[in-house]
C-alpha cells in the first residue's frame, strides 16, 4: 500500500517539474546580474560622496528588485502558464519570514556600510569567499529541500569562484565578481532550460471545468 | 480501526487534494496536466470536493482568457491532515502486523528444524 497522500513528496515532485521551464534560474541569474552591477555604482559613490552615501545600494538592490519582480510576473503569464496551467506554489516558510530575514540582512547591511564604510575595505578579502560560501549553501539546500542535482553545480562553482576571488587577491569587488558570474552561468543555463521546455511544450489549448 | 474519509480516500481525488495541499491555488489546465486524469473526471472529482466544502472552485478571468481556479478550503486542508494522520496509523499497524507474522514464520520454521 502506498502513501499516496504524502503531500511533501508531492510538493518537491511538482516543484521539480515546474523547475524544468528554466525561469527560476534564468529570473535569479538576470536579478544577480543587476544587483551585482549596482554594487560597483554604490561604490563609487561612497568614494565619490562619502561614507554615508554607502546606504545607497540596498536601496538601489530594493528599486531595481520591484520592478523585476513585476515583469517577472508579466513573462510567467504570458510564456510559462499557457504552456504548464497557471499554479502559485505555497511558499516553504510563511512569507512574512523572508520578509524578517531579507530585510533583516539588508538593513544590517546598509547599516554596517554606513557606520564602516571604507574600513570595509580591510575586510574586502574575506568578502568573495564569503559570497561564494553563502551561494553555495543555497544551492545545497535546494539539492536537499528540493531534490534537484543540477544545483550542486552551482554550489561548486560558487565555492570555486570564492576561492579564484581570494587567491586572485580581489577586495570588497570580489564579493561582486562571484555574484555577477554566478549569476550569468545561472541566466544562461535557465536561458538553454527554456529554450528546450518552450521547443518542447507548445501552447496548450485552454480547458475548464 | 481509525475510520478514512471516503471523499479524500477515493485515489483520483486524493490526488487532486495532496496536489492541492501543495499550492496556493492552481488552474484547470495545471491540474489536469499535473494528474493526467481526462477533463471529465477531473471536472466531475472536482465537483465532488466542492461540494464536501473541501475545494473552492472560481471562475475568473485573466484579459480575455477564462480561469477555473482551485484551492483547497480550510476544511479540505484539515481533512487532508487529518486523512494523513489516519493513513500513517493504519500504515503502521499493517507493518506492525507484517513484522509479527514474519517473526510467527522464523519460529514455526526454527521448530520444525
Amino acid at each position: 500500500m502506498e502513501d499516496l497522500s504524502n503531500s511533501g513528496d508531492a510538493r518537491v515532485r511538482s516543484l521539480r517539474q515546474w523547475s524544468e521551464n528554466g525561469f527560476g534560474e534564468l529570473n535569479l541569474g538576470l536579478l544577480m546580474c543587476v544587483l551585482g552591477g549596482i554594487y560597483p555604482y554604490a561604490l563609487l559613490k561612497v568614494r565619490l560622496l562619502g561614507p554615508s552615501y554607502a546606504m545607497i545600494g540596498p536601496f538601489l538592490m530594493l528599486a531595481f528588485a520591484l520592478p523585476f519582480v513585476l515583469i517577472s510576473k508579466r513573462v510567467l503569464a504570458r510564456v510559462i502558464y499557457p504552456r504548464t496551467g497557471y499554479v502559485v506554489f505555497r511558499p516553504s516558510m510563511p512569507r512574512i519570514w523572508f520578509v524578517v530575514i531579507f530585510g533583516g540582512l539588508g538593513a544590517a547591511q546598509a547599516v554596517a556600510l554606513a557606520y564602516w564604510g571604507f574600513k570595509l575595505q580591510d575586510l574586502g578579502r574575506a568578502a568573495g569567499p564569503a559570497m561564494g560560501l553563502f551561494f553555495a549553501a543555497l544551492f545545497l539546500w535546494g539539492v536537499i529541500a528540493y531534490k534537484m542535482p543540477q544545483y550542486l553545480w552551482f554550489a561548486g562553482f560558487s565555492l570555486l569562484l570564492g576561492a579564484v576571488t581570494f587567491f586572485a587577491g580581489s577586495k570588497l569587488e570580489g564579493a561582486i565578481w562571484v555574484m555577477v558570474s554566478l549569476g550569468v552561468v545561472m541566466a544562461l543555463d535557465g536561458a538553454f532550460r527554456m529554450k528546450r521546455f518552450l521547443r518542447t511544450h507548445p501552447i496548450l489549448e485552454d480547458h475548464h471545468a | 480501526m481509525p475510520e478514512l474519509d471516503r471523499v479524500i480516500h477515493e485515489p483520483a481525488r486524493l490526488l487532486i487534494v495532496t496536489l492541492l495541499a501543495t499550492v496556493e491555488e492552481a488552474d484547470f489546465l495545471y491540474l489536469l496536466q499535473a494528474t493526467e486524469l481526462t477533463k471529465g473526471n477531473l471536472s466531475t472529482h472536482l465537483a465532488k470536493l466542492e461540494e464536501a466544502g473541501y475545494v473552492e472552485i472560481d471562475k475568473a478571468f485573466r484579459g480575455k482568457i477564462p480561469l477555473t481556479l482551485a484551492r483547497l478550503t480550510r476544511e479540505g486542508l484539515d481533512a487532508f491532515r487529518s486523512y494523513r494522520k489516519e493513513m500513517t496509523a493504519l500504515l503502521k499497524v499493517r507493518e506492525r502486523s507484517r513484522s509479527a507474522a514474519r517473526s510467527r514464520a522464523i519460529t514455526i520454521a526454527s521448530q520444525k528444524a
